[in-house]
């Protein structure tokens, strides 16, 4: 087969000489018309021969590996599809078709929707561009072949552009006759073709023939017209215009309107128009025209060296300016000796490469990108459950001690040889960046994600934050025997684009895979929906949301837009909502590059050192995770024993003063001043901390170094002390230090302890009958089974009579409104910091005190999960 | 991670051999056309001997 790149073309046309160019010497014309099916290209084939049976069985072979040229590994799958492309891309379709043949009963390909889709597509194409080359060897058994296999090709395929590709055929095979009984199925064969394709620009062109066949050079002109804006460049439509063009000109001139159609042009425009088209075609053709280029003896010279064209385009230029020459005779009557219809050309017929360039540029083209990626994908998707095949991964939020990216890849390949691919594909495939705070960047081939890994070995549990997601759910999708333990908004992901994944490819026809979208569309959402529900969706925080469940991934986008976005895509159809599939698989890939390196790290980090604590058993075998199964709900939380509240007999014992700290929490600045109130109490003590009185009055008065005072345990010193009178003015005090304190108790006629023993049995009561405080208030959420549960350490304290919750460190608090009757309504938790890992893992009960909705940043959790504090 | 979307070419496949040279380190070689002609396998050496 003659492949005509369009690249010389362009180079051609650049030249703006005017003159006809020996610029590219014109190929081994190839026999005239007849494609060879069967090439003589032994060595070539015995070479594919080769590689294929190299790929059934590497190990046979010593152990090869492949590799393309950016140094990826290639599957043995792939190199068979390369080997059946490279056949068919050489014309030897029946070599082709074979391997197809024996691929598509490959157990690997059998298994995987997307590899199966690539390959009927494959075959598909190879047997309409098979049939192309039928019909232009000629004869009745040729094209009895020719229809058969353009008949299979939807039947292996059945999607719209290969049965659009199959119905041009047949139609041009209808074409053929001269009948005008053919002509019609011909027309109707084409109207069918521009129904399931109507991108399908050959299918319009020819239809376009049969309308000037018939006489219709209205309908023949808009269609040839639609053709051309598909592909705008086109000398074959240019030359077909042209004609068409022509015609309507001669009809006028013979004063024949009515036959032209409605808005008739006039005789000079058509003319215009003509010659305008056939001048294009020169031009597209590599060959500017010039002032008398009609004259050019070279140009009417009858040889194709002149033209510097290859055979089939200087075929097409002969014919074009035939055509040419037609219409300029006609307008100078005086020559007219040349008076025979102009012929049209039939696209397929003309061109060999027609599924080639469709391919390239078509359509057919954006289909198959499609496939292709979407395998790749789900190749990734499988090697990722494959490396993660009985590893637990915990996601947790950031803690201590960053893993570098090259120490977890060098730990995948301590781990064993067969992980070693694995690192080799991180490090290869991707640009791993990994800055000062251990944040990786990867970046590698058209998509760019972000990600960290921490490896806490306290509580031998990786954190992992990918595009800005923080991990802190966990869920699980099983594969087979294993479970994987994933995010959760990955595993919706993971889920939600395996259902839309396998809705389309799998449908019969377009209306089914509609039907089949729009089934799986309203599962999608409706899944997304619930968790969304579960979690407290926010519609004032649809972007918080989002990102918590992995979405942020995307792109940012809320879970609205998510849903506009899918349902949009499905409604258009099948190949949108691949183009969106593509997408969001990428995401997911991803991040599995992270679960994967993640996971192995871990292990590799665990079998180093001996663990002080044993790892945990892993949970019990739980359902898998699928799109249809209702998020698995939580076993209602163990009532909360009563709180074990004892007001104090002796505010100066020792537990008073562990009471306190907890009141003031766990920071650095909180330890302080809870110190140094309590020794503020504690008599002897007062005048050692007096220098630190700062420190005193900040705790006293609700005040922390930052400037945040706190006006409401400010306003209850102050009624203690003033016993209800503001004295704020009159005192002076401020919260600056002891020395007010000690005025005020001066003022109320107080001794120091006396003082103290007022402020603080007070103090605790109010604080204890509100927010009351016992030893075991630290609940922790693990991650659970409704992918919800970031193992969080709460501790709620009455801190300056507002309601804060602090982890079981103290390091953040969680801001908490409150309502009329001072009741906390929410909490939002700010999530930094360390955390007692293995302390919570004691602690796991599955319980958070609480009141009202909890907030871990931005996402709610289920009101089950909460116990009101008695 | 290749950019996706774009099916491979045979003439972009490499075909890679390990062995081991003479202090034991794994050396990987990309075949040429005619020593992947040549390969054979292990049932055809074992045939051939």
């Amino acid at each position: 087969m003659v492949t005509k790149s369009r690249k010389p073309l362009h180079k051609l046309t650049a030249n703006v000489g005017g003159t006809p160019m020996y610029l590219v010497p014109p190929p081994t014309p190839a026999p005239s018309g007849v494609m060879d099916l069967q090439p003589s290209t032994v060595s070539k084939t015995a070479f594919r021969e080769k590689i294929w049976r190299i790929a059934s069985d590497p190990e046979r072979f010593g152990g090869v590996v492949f590799e393309d040229n950016d140094g990826n590994t290639v599957t043995p799958i792939d190199v068979k599809i390369a080997v059946c492309m490279d056949a068919m891309e050489e014309g030897s379709f029946e070599e082709a078709l074979q391997g197809l043949s024996e691929l598509i009963r490959d157990p690997y390909v059998v298994a995987s929707e997307s590899l199966k889709s690539e390959v009927a597509f494959m075959a598909a194409t190879c047997l309409n561009r098979g049939a192309v080359s039928q019909i232009r060897r000629g004869g009745a058994d040729s094209l009895q072949q020719a229809a058969s296999m353009a008949n299979q090709a939807p039947t292996i395929a059945n999607i719209p552009q290969i049965a659009a590709r199959s119905g041009n055929i047949i139609g041009v095979i209808h074409s053929l006759s001269t009948s005008a009984g053919t002509r019609v199925h011909a027309q109707n064969t084409f109207d069918e073709a521009l129904t399931q394709d109507p991108n399908l620009y050959i299918a319009s062109n020819n239809r376009a023939t049969v309308d000037y066949q018939e006489g219709r050079l209205d309908d023949a002109h808009r269609k040839i017209t639609s053709a051309l804006g598909h592909r705008k460049r086109d000398p074959i439509l240019k030359n077909n215009r042209g004609v068409i063009r022509s015609r309507i000109f001669d009809e006028i001139e013979r004063g024949e309107e009515s036959r032209v159609g409605v808005g008739a042009p006039t005789a000079d425009a058509a003319f215009t128009a003509a010659r305008k088209d056939f001048q294009n075609a020169y031009k597209f053709l590599g060959i500017t025209p010039h002032a008398g280029w009609d004259a050019d003896p070279r140009l009417l010279a009858d040889d194709s060296k002149f033209t510097g064209l290859d055979a089939s385009n200087t075929e097409l230029f002969q014919l074009c300016r035939r055509n040419h020459i037609i219409l300029e005779n006609k307008r100078r009557p005086e020559d007219d000796q040349i008076n025979v219809p102009p012929p049209l050309r039939s696209h397929v017929f003309d061109r060999e490469d027609t599924a080639e360039i469709a391919l390239q540029e078509g359509v057919g083209d954006e289909f198959h990108e499609d496939v292709v990626s979407a395998h790749k994908t789900e190749k990734v998707l499988f090697s990722v459950v494959d490396r993660l095949r009985g590893v637990e991964v915990f996601s947790f939020n950031p803690v201590g001690g960053a893993t570098p990216a090259q120490g977890l890849c060098n730990g995948l390949r301590r781990l064993g040889a067969e992980y070693s691919g694995v690192a080799d594909e991180i490090e290869d495939s991707a640009s791993i960046v990994e800055d000062k705070r251990g944040v990786w960047s990867i970046r590698g081939g058209d998509w760019k994600r972000r990600g960290r890994i921490r490896l806490d070995e306290q509580s031998q549990c990786v954190n992992i934050t990918v595009g800005g997601f923080e991990g802190s759910f966990g869920a699980e999708y099983t594969e087979g025997d294993h479970t994987l333990h994933f995010y959760s908004g990955s595993v919706l992901h993971a889920n939600a684009l395996k259902g839309l994944c396998n809705a389309a490819p799998e449908a019969r026809t377009l209306e089914e895979g509609k039907m089949r979208n729009a089934q799986q569309i309203e599962r999608v959402k409706g899944h997304l929906n619930t968790t969304l529900k579960e979690m407290g969706d926010d519609p004032a925080r649809p972007r918080a949301a989002g990102s918590n469940l992995g979405f942020k991934v995307m792109g940012g986008l809320n879970r609205l837009e998510i849903n506009a976005l899918m349902e949009a895509g499905l409604s258009r159809g099948v190949r949108h909502g691949l183009a969106i599939r593509k997408t969001l698989e990428l995401d997911i890939t991803g991040c599995g590059e992270f679960f994967a390196a993640a996971s192995l790290a871990l292990k590799e980090e665990l079998s180093r050192s001996t663990p002080k604590r044993p790892i945990r058993s892993p949970p019990p075998p739980r359902t898998p995770l699928t799109l249809s199964r209702p998020p698995t709900a939580r076993p209602p939380p163990e009532p909360l024993a009563p709180p074990k509240v004892k007001p104090p007999d002796n505010p100066l014992d020792v537990s008073f003063r562990s009471r306190l700290a907890a009141i003031f929490g766990k920071g650095k600045e909180r330890v302080q001043a809870a110190k140094a109130v309590a020794q503020w109490f504690d008599g002897d003590q007062f005048k050692k901390v007096a220098k630190d009185h700062t420190a005193v009055a900040y705790g006293l008065c609700g005040r922390m170094r930052d400037g945040t005072a706190d006006p409401h345990i400010f306003g209850k010193f102050n009624d203690l002390v003033s016993g209800g009178e503001d004295l704020t003015g009159e005192t002076g005090l401020t919260g600056t230090g002891i020395p007010e304190l000690e005025q005020h108790a001066q003022a109320l006629g107080l001794s120091k302890d006396e003082f103290k023993e007022a402020f603080f049995l007070e103090f605790a009561k109010r604080m204890e009958k509100r927010y009351p405080l016992h030893d075991d208030l630290v609940r922790v959420v693990e991650q659970g089974d409704t992918a919800v549960g970031p193992p969080y350490a709460l501790q709620y304290v009455n801190n300056f009579g507002k309601l804060y919750a602090v982890f079981k460190n103290g390091t953040k608090v969680m801001h908490c409104p409150l309502d009329e009757q001072g009741n906390p309504t929410e909490w939002v938790v700010a999530i930094s910091g360390d955390y007692e890992r293995k302390r919570l893992r004691d602690y796991i009960d599955r319980r958070i005190i609480g009141h009202g909705n909890i907030h871990f940043k931005g996402v709610r959790v289920p009101p089950e999960w909460i116990q009101k504090s008695v | 991670m290749d950019s996706v979307g774009k099916p491979l070419k045979l003439a972009d496949v490499k075909i890679i051999i390990q062995s081991k040279d003479d202090k034991g380190n794994v050396v990987e070689k990309v075949l040429r056309e005619e020593e992947i002609m040549a390969l054979k396998s292990s049932w055809e050496e074992s045939d051939g001997d």
